[in-house]
């Protein structure tokens, strides 16, 4: 502790000079440039960090370079590869449609319940789409709930719900909710005079929302489709289940029946340039011009009357969560009650629920840490540094699972103490979803002002003094929000959890799979429920973390 | 045309700066800053927006690096080529325009932050709240404070530590009218009191004149001139300065032969000048008979007095500030005379361009 050495300067202020000063006060070096070092080491790890898997599949396919080309070009793949698309961009429009007007009743009408509506219609979400479509065969598959109902009506045979069609269903149900999340704050953020200002120049509520309304919500849209996109083109479960060769579900077959790796790595680069089309074309969609809106704000605009419109709003709703929630959640009841008779239900359940919030918890964590860096680098530090840190912190995110499981496969085997290892799986799940991570704290950072930084700086604290005293307790709920993120999506996450887990390490999504692709229905429910359940709480505490920081 | 000497001549100089250069995403904001604040000044910096005030005062606190100049507190160099001293090494104080209070503490929470753990550090925030008048707020969350009291503790933070020179980014800007003459007084009072050098940016010239020792008049990222309120008021060195400080008719006039004409007469122009700026307020004409014949077109009444527009017989409009009771009939011709000899100021090529 030392006083002042300046008093004299300060004669005429004695009374304020009397006490004691943080010694930092004193001390005379030069300060760095910002941002600091340790910011910009930690960025550059991270980047390198994210940028293993795509390297390695390059220096895996390049390896045997002719018979690669000759994987990538056969008409097998081409097949594959428009199915996929195909597939892709059907679930997203889907999505939309799905995914707009249950925003628009929940936010901007006067539908009786639609706060609990809006609840329930992001519940889909916790739902693992593996978990979906196994509800789905079971209830409308052959020999399956609904047949049986209709047996002594002499119905043999449903219409088959494998292919396509399944696979778009499915898909679509468990994963809208992604663009609803998105579409729910950007619809409540819309600045109503901008709307108001439409109807005093005459035009009606429905050109209003076409003209007005529906392109202030591109970004959200455009944000939202991404989502689902790169969900479509990197899910495993729901398509094989559903029996729709899908490009993820032909590498993985094509990695573990043949362990031909070099051609597992050709395919796998082949759906990293779809996935990165598809962020190309996000990117593009939202460029096209700044529409963040200048808002006035706290004011909402009236809840638009729906009279007699709220019929056809219900069958909407109706139509939307029997399917996505009601269904699943009945069939995984109706089996759990099965299981239970038969004893099989709960089997091991202590053991899959430690494994999976270890995994999922460890994976949270380390998703915050990693993130960190990442978000403070692009929230305040704006150049191609940070921008560079950021677009590579998004390569693992719009890899699909298994691809970035395979390339840590393939990266470890050499390293024998990692592979099937808790740190390479963790490693893998924050490699895949550290945007999400990124994301929720780079909200709740810029609700940080730098003024407020400054004010610290001025205060004599140093860099990471105000890091640690005014940034993190500021953004902590918006950390709380990345990490329950993370989560969630580590609980559901099942081609890398199949892949890299540990040997005798089972996770809640590992045995839900395994038990209903053997069609041991009645073991499956219990995990599933659990997993349901915990994905439910983790949900909400996102909603929590993400809306308070608002 | 600078007037740098401070008004404290036995004081230390708490504040030098030598033709400070400053570049915020990529534009010149600030491109000589030179000036001297004596300690225990209470100092403005005034300006319009976008002349670099802002940025000045984030130079001194050490929030911007400068690309050029050299800055110096108390004999301490803190900026030059080369050095770099940072914010939190500096002891200088900041109130934010937007006070920048810490939401997630409470009053005393936030005035204590830039103090040391310390038996002595409950004391001196009582110390320091007291002085503010937010004793008794203490306990208080920063959201349940109205502006009044938020702009307090934003002050009684940036004090606490005994800060060598106190920086206020436009203090009073977040304020309701009625309470900014009241806060402005309060504020001066807690300054002076707390024996603090003070730097205040505004661009409100009633701010800077009615609070600061003396005011620094900034145009284009240049000091263009340092003056006590009255000198910078009666006798602004620029266009710019008494165009921007009060209200003035500026007439823009050839000169010959060290003369020029205004339709009151002939003034002395400043030797050289080939054109030159005539500054007459509003208030130094007055209504007189036998002088210069105009019609009123139009009046701004303000209670307190009035502005009239009079065209000229020459079709010259001037603003003529006259007493609130003076009746006049609108289009009714009127005789105008000066109270004092005007202003002429050469219009060099440089103020040319920026006017």
């Amino acid at each position: 502790m030392q006083r002042i050495a300046r008093a004299a300067d300060l004669d005429r202020g004695a009374r304020v000079t009397t006490l004691p000063l943080p010694r930092n006060l004193l001390a005379s070096d030069a300060s760095r440039a910002r941002p600091g070092a340790l910011l910009v080491v930690c960025g550059a790890l991270v980047a390198l960090l994210c940028l293993i898997p795509p390297a390695y599949l390059v220096v895996r396919a390049a390896g045997s370079w002719g018979a690669a080309a000759e994987t990538i070009l056969s008409p097998a793949t081409m097949q594959v590869t428009v199915r996929t698309v195909l597939l892709a961009a059907t679930v997203t429009a889907a999505s939309v449609a799905i995914s707009l007007p249950m925003a628009w009743l929940v936010e901007r009408s006067d539908l009786p319940g639609r706060r609990a509506l809006g609840i329930l219609t992001a519940l889909p979400l916790a739902i693992p789409s593996y978990v979906g479509a196994m509800a789905f065969i079971a209830a409308f598959g052959p020999r399956g709930l609904v047949q049986g109902w209709l047996e002594p009506l002499g119905v043999e045979r449903l219409p088959s719900i494998y292919g396509f069609p399944g696979a778009a269903v499915v898909l679509t149900l468990f994963t809208y909710p992604y663009l609803y999340l998105l579409l729910r704050p950007a619809l409540a953020a819309a600045d109503p005079r901008v709307e108001e200002l439409s109807r005093t120049f005459g035009f009606g509520g429905w050109t209003t929302f076409r003209r007005v309304v529906l392109p202030s919500l591109r970004p959200a849209i455009a944000s939202g489709s991404l989502l689902v996109a790169l969900y479509v083109l990197s899910d495993f479960g729901a398509p094989t289940l559903m029996r729709f060769s899908s490009f993820t579900r032909v590498i993985y077959i094509r990695y573990t029946s043949t362990f031909d790796r070099s051609t597992a790595a050709a395919l796998a680069l082949v759906l990293v340039a779809l996935a990165l089309a598809v962020v190309a074309l996000e990117v593009w969609a939202r460029s096209k011009r700044r529409l963040d809106a200048i808002r006035d704000a706290g004011r909402r605009p009236a809840p638009v009357a729906l009279g007699r419109w709220r019929w056809p709003a219900y069958g909407f709703a109706a139509a939307v969560l029997l399917p996505a929630l009601v269904l699943p959640l009945g069939v995984l009841g109706y089996w759990f009650a099965r299981g239970l008779e038969q004893g099989v239900a709960l089997r091991g359940a202590p053991s899959l629920i430690a494994d999976s919030v270890t995994a999922a918890g460890l994976a949270a964590a380390a998703a915050v840490v990693v993130g960190l860096p990442v978000a403070i680098l692009s929230v305040r530090y704006r150049s191609w540094f940070s921008r560079g840190v950021e677009v590579a912190s998004f390569t693992g995110y719009a890899l699909p699972g298994l691809v970035v499981a395979l390339a840590l496969v393939f990266a470890a085997v050499r390293i024998s103490w990692l592979y099937q290892t808790l740190p390479l799986l963790v490693l893998a799940y924050v490699l895949l979803f550290l945007p999400q991570a990124t994301g929720a704290m780079r909200v709740s950072l810029e609700r940080v002002r730098p003024s407020m930084e400054e004010a610290a700086r001025g205060l004599g604290r140093r860099p990471w003094q105000v890091l640690a005293t005014i940034t993190l307790p500021l953004a902590g709920r918006g950390m709380l929000a990345g990490a329950a993120l993370v989560f969630l999506t580590t609980m559901k996450e099942l081609p890398a959890t199949l892949i890299l887990s540990p040997t005798g390490f089972h996770t809640l999504a590992a045995r839900t799979w395994s038990a209903s692709s053997e069609a041991r229905f009645g073991e499956a429910a219990g995990p599933a429920l659990i997993l349901v359940g915990l994905s439910a709480v983790a949900l909400v505490a996102f909603r929590l973390g993400s809306s308070a920081s608002r | 045309m600078t007037d740098a000497a401070p008004r404290f001549p036995d004081q230390p100089i708490a504040v030098r700066a030598e033709g400070l250069a400053c570049t915020v995403g990529g534009f010149e904001a600030v491109r000589d800053l030179t000036l001297e604040v004596a300690a225990g000044e209470l100092f403005a910096i005034l300006g319009p927006s976008g002349c670099g005030k802002t940025t000045s005062l984030r130079l001194i606190a050490g929030f911007e690096r400068p690309t050029r100049g050299r800055l110096t507190l108390f004999d301490e160099e803190v900026a030059a080529p080369g050095h770099f001293v940072p914010p939190e090494k500096r002891r200088v104080g900041m109130v934010f325009q937007d006070y920048a209070l810490f939401p997630h503490m409470s009053v005393a929470e936030n005035v204590a932050y830039g103090l040391a753990r310390s038996a002595e550090r409950d004391a001196r925030v009582a110390e320091v709240l007291e002085l503010t008048r937010l004793d008794g707020l203490g306990e208080r969350d920063v959201h349940a404070l109205s502006g009044g009291e938020q702009q307090r503790v934003a002050l009684a933070r940036a004090l606490a530590p005994g800060p060598r020179i106190l920086l206020l980014d436009e203090p009073f800007s977040n304020l309701d009218q009625a309470l900014r003459a009241r806060v402005r007084g309060e504020l001066r009072e807690i300054i002076k009191r707390a024996g603090a050098t003070a730097i205040i940016v505004t661009h409100d010239q009633e701010e800077a004149l009615s609070v600061a020792d003396r005011v620094a008049f900034m145009w284009g990222g240049r000091v263009e001139q340092v003056a006590t309120p009255d000198e910078i008021y009666t006798s602004p060195a620029t266009v710019h300065a008494a165009d921007f400080i009060g209200d003035a008719n500026i007439l823009h006039l050839p000169a010959e032969r060290g003369r020029v004409r205004i339709p009151f007469g002939e003034l002395d122009a400043p030797e050289g000048a080939h054109e030159v700026a005539v500054v007459i307020r509003p208030e130094d004409i007055q209504i007189l008979p036998g002088g210069v014949y105009g019609q009123v077109i139009s009046r701004e009444y303000y209670g307190h007095d009035q502005v009239l527009h009079v065209r000229l017989e020459d079709g010259l409009v001037l603003r003529v500030r006259v007493a609130p009771h003076e009746r006049l009939g609108s289009a009714g011709p009127i005789s105008l005379g000066l109270r004092t000899e005007p202003l002429v100021l050469a219009v060099d090529a440089d103020a040319a361009t920026g006017a």
